[in-house]
């Protein structure tokens, strides 16, 4: 046994990676093949009689139909990347390798390395199918400029719903006096985050059942309505933050890295100075960050499961690749270590032209309270559906009626 | 005849349904396959693996294992009905049912038909027709049949396995040729229906057949046996009278000429003894011969009585030519030990030891159905001892019949003693005093 143990590890082993060459978060990334090559280069030192290979040219839009096509062809990558909303897709098919038992064997504590929603995001029926690779919560984007210069405080990450609707309401100004009102609260803030700050789930997590009807829904619909009718002749749009009209707007940690950096910032921020703060939620323990992580896991066929296992471990639990990822792409970094360390300090501080570096403190406040976005096999339509109605609902003014009605119909959805 | 032709009529219908099985078998795995090879080429790959619950594995490992698994099933049917150990047939069976549903896990439970086949292989391997009357059999099948039929529903497996369904695959093909593939997937599927319920009741015919000939020639055999018990009834008949006349006469020959003779004289020498002494005396003397002849009379006739083969042969030889004449005629086997060779032993002794023996066996083929009776001879410084054990039924409680009491009665004689011992077959155990 021990002799064929040798055989094996004397042999030449091809391991094949499923990744994708631009941004998982749809910005634009010019290090295409930086970070691959550094891993590979770096697996092969450690593991010389394997060959670490990939295909080149698979955009994030191709990424799923390349991938199905290889599951369908039985010739799934050994290890592949799992896009931000794939993943229950790829689990519940089967697709993915359960790696319960090489979590459990090895003696790496994965649940204290992650950030809890990061490392639940790989989670499918109580199992481990993935692990978590980079994550990208959302942030409130604030113009300091524009708030200090209407006599406002800048909230800090504990502040409240209620709080950001009164800075909303006193933001709404018709600042050159011609009848119309030229300076606004928020743009781009919608239902979905209102729900999230009220702490509440719209589905169960298979994706059975659903709970629009309930109060705090009622509620959180409720004050989005009341935000709404600040600005609902207006159409806000985050231009309109860009141009320095907007006091907030939401946008994702990649979004704030990409366009906080050179050349980007120069182009479209340039005029005023800006930070972000946590979303706003009815107190400050309620989890209202949106997070997306992508993950990586391993193909459940795979011919190499040991030599996957650390090639898995390599992309998701090491240190330096960790690190390497955070200065090659925009997201955050899954592994607390990696957040907290100087290094990544040093890299937000530098990139950060703005008031307040998203610091090590802020990073956690939103991490420790950041919540997946639900993900089961109907979502994207379920939530398409629900989108519509609500803000045909807020629009109409008929939240309080209509409610039980777009249970009822979502419900059916689930259904079939 | 008639019924051969049943026979082979049930034999061509299971032929026949193997046959649409494997048609089906092969049907199924080349929709998996094709159906891949299409989906791949309308770049489809994303739509299907998001309307299917579970990856495919490789179609073209599908394919050919299930082709090589029908036909190594083949093989092992065709060798089961070449063997008769039943045993040995059953275990087989029972790898079949476990190729069978091999098959139909590597075809995704696409196939439910295959269930069918499962049914007639067990039916059809049924040889012992009494063993379908019990009730454990029953039992047995009905609990295998009711899973099988449970577990060949693929809505049913889903529950409990995670397997890709065909109709998702079917769904993925242009309509036009979705309905011809519908339309020869229920067409193989009712098919297999109709076929298996021929093929089931040509077997049942013939089964019935079967049993109700063998019902005939039982009913047949039963008379006959009743014609020949009779015959021996009259055989045993004629032959006491026979012996009773012979004995009468032996009587009237020897003691009663003799006896006669006898009273005569004596009546002489009643006379005599007062008038001349010498002549009494010598009338007494001749008394005494004739008295004498008398004895050795009787005992010739006595002799005449005894076993045949006793006057010419040794008592060895003569046990050996009685036992040989029962395991020459039945499928008894006598293991037969004789440690006596020293003995020298009186006639009557012999006589009684040789009918003890032929009483012995007689009642263990007679009563306890024996294969094998082991007969041991032995002695030791005071005793003789004969110990007779057969493989028969035995009996719990000994009742003295008259065999066994004449056997006692005998060994009384020659001063000896029997016990009997009835749990593990029948033991005789004889021990006689030496002399």
């Amino acid at each position: 046994m021990l002799l064929g143990w040798n055989y094996y590890n004397q042999q030449d082993k091809t391991l094949t990676i499923g990744i994708y060459t631009d941004s998982s978060w749809g910005v634009p990334n010019s290090n295409e093949y930086k970070f691959i090559d550094y891993v590979t280069r770096k697996f092969e030192k450690q593991n010389p009689h394997v060959k670490v290979r990939y295909e080149t040219g698979i955009s994030k839009d191709d990424y799923m139909d390349w991938l199905a096509e290889k599951i369908l062809k039985n010739k799934t990558p050994d290890v592949f990347i799992v896009p931000a909303n794939r993943f229950s897709l790829l689990s519940s098919t089967g697709a993915l390798a359960n790696l319960t038992y090489f979590t459990k064997l090895d003696h790496t504590p994965f649940s204290k390395l992650y950030y809890p929603a990061n490392y639940s995001a790989g989670k499918y029926k109580g199992a481990q199918y993935a692990l978590p690779f980079e994550s990208n919560p959302t942030l409130m984007c604030v113009n300091t400029d524009l708030l200090k210069r209407n006599g406002l405080k800048v909230p800090n990450s504990n502040w409240t719903i209620t709080h950001f609707y009164e800075l909303c309401r006193k933001m709404n100004q018709d600042t050159n006096h011609d009848g119309t009102i030229d300076q606004f609260g928020f743009a781009d803030y919608d239902w979905q985050d209102a729900i999230m700050a009220y702490g509440t789930d719209l589905f169960n997590p298979s994706g059975t059942e659903s709970y629009f009807n309930t109060s705090k829904v009622r509620n959180a619909l409720f004050m989005m309505s009341k935000l709404y009718n600040l600005q609902n002749s207006y159409n806000v749009t985050s231009d309109d933050f860009d141009k320095g009209k907007v006091a907030f707007l939401p946008m994702t940690l990649a979004q704030y890295r990409t366009y906080e950096s050179y050349p980007y910032h120069i182009a479209r921020y340039s005029s005023f100075l800006w930070t972000c703060i946590r979303m706003p939620a009815i107190n400050k323990n309620i989890a209202s960050t949106s997070v997306e992580t992508t993950l990586f896991g391993m193909a459940a066929h795979t011919k190499h499961p040991i030599l996957a296992w650390k090639l898995l471990k390599m992309l998701c639990a090491n240190q330096k690749v960790q690190q390497k990822l955070f200065e090659t792409s925009q997201g955050a970094s899954v592994m607390k270590s990696v957040m907290q360390s100087n290094q990544v300090q040093k890299i937000l501080k530098a990139e950060n032209v703005g008031d307040d570096a998203l610091t090590e403190n802020k990073f956690n406040n939103i991490m420790y309270r950041a919540k997946n976005i639900p993900e089961f096999k109907n979502y994207n339509n379920v939530i398409h559906k629900a989108d519509y109605l609500i803000e045909e609902a807020i629009e109409k003014n008929t939240i309080g009626t209509e409610l039980s009605n777009i249970q009822i119909q979502i419900q059916n959805d689930l259904n079939n | 005849m008639q019924n051969k032709n049943r026979k082979i009529q049930a034999q061509n219908a299971f032929l026949a349904l193997i046959t649409l099985t494997f048609v089906a078998v092969l049907f199924h795995a080349a929709l998996f396959l094709f159906i891949s090879k299409y989906i791949l080429q309308t770049q489809n790959s994303l739509a299907f693996l998001q309307a299917i619950s579970h990856i495919p594995c490789n179609p073209v490992l599908t394919f050919w294992s299930a082709i090589f698994l029908f036909i190594f099933l083949i093989f092992i049917i065709y060798y089961r009905q070449q063997i008769h150990d039943q045993k040995k047939a059953d275990i087989i069976l029972m790898g079949e049912l476990l190729v069978i549903i091999a098959i139909f896990l590597v075809l995704k439970a696409s196939y439910s038909g295959i269930i069918f086949l499962v049914f007639a292989d067990i039916f059809f391997s049924t040889q012992n027709f009494y063993a379908i009357k019990s009730k454990r059999y029953w039992f047995f099948f009905l609990t295998v049949a009711f899973i099988c039929f449970m577990c060949s529903n693929y809505d049913f497996l889903t529950l409990l396995i995670n397997l890709p369904s065909i109709d998702t695959y079917i769904a993925f093909l242009p309509l036009k040729i979705r309905a011809i593939v519908l339309f020869w997937r229920y067409f193989i599927y009712a098919l297999n229906v109709v076929l298996f319920i021929l093929s089931l009741f040509t077997y049942v015919v013939y089964v019935t057949n079967e049993q109700r000939n063998i019902e005939e020639e039982l009913r047949m055999a039963a008379k006959t046996n009743d014609n020949l018990n009779s015959y021996i009834e009259i055989a045993q008949a004629n032959a006491e009278k026979k012996e009773r006349i012979r004995i009468s006469r032996e009587i009237h020959d020897t003691l009663g000429h003799a006896l006669t003779g006898i009273s005569a004289g004596l009546d002489a020498v009643n006379v005599l003894i007062d008038i001349d002494k010498d002549s009494a005396k010598k009338q007494l003397q001749n008394l005494s011969v004739v008295v004498r002849e008398g004895i050795v009379d009787v005992r010739n006739s006595l002799n005449k009585m005894r076993p045949g083969t006793l006057d010419h042969n040794s008592l060895k030889d003569s046990l050996k030519q009685m036992l040989e004449r029962y395991t020459s005629v039945s499928h008894l086997q006598v293991n037969f030990t004789y440690n006596w060779q020293d003995a020298d032993l009186e006639k009557t002794t012999e006589n009684v030891i040789f009918r003890l023996v032929e009483e012995s066996v007689t009642n263990s083929v007679r009563h306890g159905h024996a294969n094998q009776i082991d007969i041991i001879f032995n002695q030791d410084d005071n005793f003789y001892y004969i110990d007779i054990q057969d493989d028969g039924q035995g009996c719990n409680s000994i009742k003295a019949g008259y065999g066994l009491t004449q056997m006692q009665e005998r060994l009384a004689i020659i001063g000896g003693c029997v016990t009997y011992e009835g749990q593990d077959g029948f033991l005789t155990k004889v021990k006689f005093i030496k002399k």
